[in-house]
């Protein structure tokens, strides 16, 4: 029985100096946990395998305390004093850069929001042009005939009537007998927007000086109904053509 | 222990909350009060680590006004994934590092090294970086030796370092908001954090040496 309890014994002393050896630390790996000691980074089993390290060893412990004393030290340090104006200058440096930064980001969100807005404003505003181009373009080829009658300057629209005449005066060459001449007569008229003539040009007809006079007297009595463009009488031109009807 | 690492766990899941979410949206809408309130909020913290970084007052203050420019004119792309604070230190840091790396070059032929007797340039000035007649902080702190101790400490290590040591060590950072702030993973700020304090203890030992308890 006592034979027993001296194997169990030994047997036990053997555990723990093995269990001694395993858990010392060499002075090497004591050093590296000695800095995440003083942070508390160190788990249990490691605090206390350093203390116990430590404990026995002079030189450690004199470096773990000097770790932990400068430490202390460092945690003590004096804050420096603060330049007076720090916290008024900072702000007045943020306020201007929150101010020159606010247009800045004001301009982004304009572009962020038309942006979406841009393209199909776009195409919808070509689309527009296009189709009252289009339409305008109808209109304006009803016109193109009459434009060669009319002033240059004046606008070519669509809704434009041509000068007219129905004016007696017009007829009586055709009943005057001392008229009697064989050539047709084309003349040129421009009539103002007042429905009298302005102006004159003899494209074909009898060169004489009394056929001149004639054509001279007849005009500037004549009077036309003004061509008109949308409602309002413009200055237009009419090319008169007389030819001789003999009874 | 324990509940430090699932604090940390949790920070880095959580992101940021609903206050914060109505914070951030009244700073998207451009309100005056909410950027006040900002200023107010994070001009101390970010002035500090500042001049830890760059050891400049004057450089600190124009890179605070510059970081809070660059946080109003990027706040629109603020996703949430990160707590905000973690967001402005990112921020904060991109703009000091930039600063810091312009800095040097530009003052690359006019640096003093660190190791000098601070008595030896004949004005007792000790200004780190600048050859210039301005007073640096140094001098205007050169009665809080133990202040001016760690200055000169950090500025003897490399930026990666310094960065790391001013957000834990000063600010009290987590590994998770320093892994954010930083842009590297929670494994390589333990690296870093250990190197770094091993590289400061050597500058402060001498100073550590009458703090040991």
């Amino acid at each position: 029985m006592s034979k027993v309890r001296s194997n169990i014994s030994e047997v036990l002393t053997r555990a723990g100096a093995m269990f001694r050896v395993k858990s010392e630390l060499d002075c090497g790996a004591a050093q590296e946990l000695m800095s995440p000691f003083i942070d508390s980074m160190v788990t249990a089993e490691e605090t206390e395998r350093l203390q116990v390290h430590v404990s026995d060893c002079h030189p450690c412990q004199r470096q773990l305390q000097s770790f932990i004393s400068m430490r202390s030290l460092l945690a003590r340090i004096e804050r420096p004093e603060l330049p007076e104006d720090l916290v008024l200058e900072t702000r007045v440096k943020l306020s201007h850069e929150r101010n020159k930064n606010f247009l800045v980001r004001l301009e982004n969100r304009l572009s962020i929001i038309l942006k979406p807005i841009a393209i199909p404003a776009l195409f919808g505003v070509s689309l527009t042009m296009l189709f009252f181009g289009i339409l305008l373009g109808n209109l304006a080829t009803d016109s193109t005939a009459l434009a060669q009658d009319r002033i240059a300057e004046q606008p070519v629209f669509g809704l434009h009537t041509p000068v007219r005449t129905t004016e007696p005066t017009m007829m009586r060459f055709a009943v005057d007998e001392s008229n009697c001449w064989d050539e047709p007569l084309t003349i040129e008229t421009q009539v103002g927007d007042d429905g009298k003539v302005m102006d004159y040009e003899v494209i074909s007809g009898p060169p004489s000086q009394e056929a001149n006079q004639w054509i001279r007297e007849m005009l500037s009595l004549a009077s036309f109904t003004p061509a008109t463009a949308f409602g309002r009488p413009v200055e237009s031109k009419i090319i008169l053509s007389f030819v001789a009807v003999r009874n | 222990m324990r509940r430090e690492i699932a604090y940390n766990d949790l920070d880095q899941a959580s992101g940021v909350n609903a206050e914060e979410s109505l914070f951030v949206l009244r700073l998207k809408a451009n309100e005056d009060a909410a950027y006040d309130e900002l200023v107010r909020g994070y001009h101390a913290s970010i002035f500090h680590v500042a001049y830890r970084m760059l050891g400049d007052a004057a450089e600190a203050s124009d890179v605070v006004q510059e970081i809070f420019l660059k946080v109003f004119r990027n706040i629109g792309g603020f996703k949430g994934e990160a707590a905000l604070k973690t967001w402005i230190f990112k921020i904060a840091f991109s703009e000091i590092l930039n600063r810091l790396r312009s800095w040097k070059r530009r003052y690359r032929y006019a640096t003093v090294s660190l190791d000098d007797n601070p008595s030896a340039n004949g004005n007792g000035h000790n200004g780190p970086y600048v050859a210039d007649s301005k007073p640096t902080p140094e001098e205007v702190l050169q009665s809080k030796e133990q202040e001016t101790a760690i200055q000169r400490a950090l500025s003897k290590l490399s930026s990666d370092h310094r960065s790391i040591i001013v957000l834990r060590d000063i600010e009290g950072f987590s590994y998770s908001e320093i892994a954010d702030v930083l842009g590297i993973s929670i494994g390589t700020v333990k690296s870093r954090i250990a190197r770094a304090r091993g590289d400061l203890k050597k500058s402060l030992m001498q100073y550590l040496s009458v703090q040991r308890v």
